[in-house]
């Protein structure tokens, strides 16, 4: 067995222990919003839905985040192993921005009174997912491997600048969506049952986010091993 | 008149259980990936010739 293959397949099994611990740790979350945080009085049992769309949000910004920052160094560096990181964090960003762009309007339906609206925030965020949904087509589309690295590298980039913009979105203009109560200047605007409920959702979708990466990452070397190079995102 | 909390706990159910569906059907997805792909390997690692 090459070494190649031997780190290949310890990536592997690394993603898949911290992957489990990411799920159980959801599902702690789960409950401890479900069962320990109060219900909102204005908006009622519905704002509990903010426990899962926050860090679903948070996850999605930071794997794009991640997906730029790789991708400058892979221009920088032109290692294959940093293309099929970034290959693989999009992958997950995408799952993370589908949680997010379905828990949204369940929530914004309660508190709207609508399902969807085009303000500056959903739609850069829509735009953003689509961004990376692009990404994936554009690596499946173009063969040559070097080529596929670079052009992705530079989606990936944009994709990158796109994400502060997205986050101050709600101070640039005038949005339904509401301000951070979190990631802002002052103190965390709410009541410590529930940022406690919200600090654990940030770390468990956080580490949920590390094994998919490190799952996916593993898998993507494995697949370039067997495949030949570049073959496997 | 008294402010009535809303009943909407219909919505916090489907949006967990929309979540859950995702990242469990991810899960799920990435392990039969890589599954299949453990599997290949070891089975290339048998093949005569192989290192």
């Amino acid at each position: 067995m090459t070494p190649e293959l031997l780190a290949a397949r310890r990536i592997v099994r690394r993603g898949q222990v911290l992957t489990v611990l990411g799920l159980l740790a959801a599902a702690a979350v789960y409950v401890l919003a479900l069962v320990y945080t109060p219900v909102e009085v204005r908006q009622g049992p519905a704002q509990k839905i903010f426990y899962v769309h926050a860090p679903a949000a948070w996850g999605a910004l930071v794997a794009f985040a991640v997906v730029g920052l790789v991708s400058i160094l892979y221009l920088w560096l032109k290692d294959e192993r940093l293309d099929l990181f970034a290959a693989s964090s999009a992958e997950v960003g995408i799952a993370f921005s589908l949680v997010m762009l379905t828990t949204g309007p369940i929530w914004g339906k309660t508190v709207w009174g609508t399902w969807w609206t085009w303000d500056a925030r959903l739609t850069l965020t829509l735009f953003l997912f689509f961004l990376f949904v692009g990404y994936l087509a554009l690596r499946a589309a173009v063969q040559d491997h070097g080529e596929r690295a670079r052009f992705s590298a530079v989606v990936g980039i944009m994709g990158l600048v796109l994400v502060p913009f997205i986050h101050l979105s709600v101070y640039l203009f005038r949005t339904l969506h509401p301000q951070p109560v979190l990631l802002k200047p002052s103190a965390p605007s709410m009541p410590p049952e529930m940022l406690r409920a919200l600090l654990s959702g940030m770390a468990a979708f956080t580490l949920l986010y590390v094994g998919f990466v490190v799952l996916r990452y593993g898998l993507a070397r494995l697949d370039n091993l067997q495949q030949g190079a570049g073959d496997a995102l | 008149m008294p402010f009535e909390t809303p009943q909407n706990g219909g919505f916090l159910v489907a949006a967990y259980v929309v979540a859950a569906v995702i990242y469990v059907g991810y899960t799920l997805s990435l392990w039969t990936r890589a599954s299949r792909a453990l599997r290949k390997a070891g089975r290339g690692d048998r093949e005569p010739g192989s290192q």
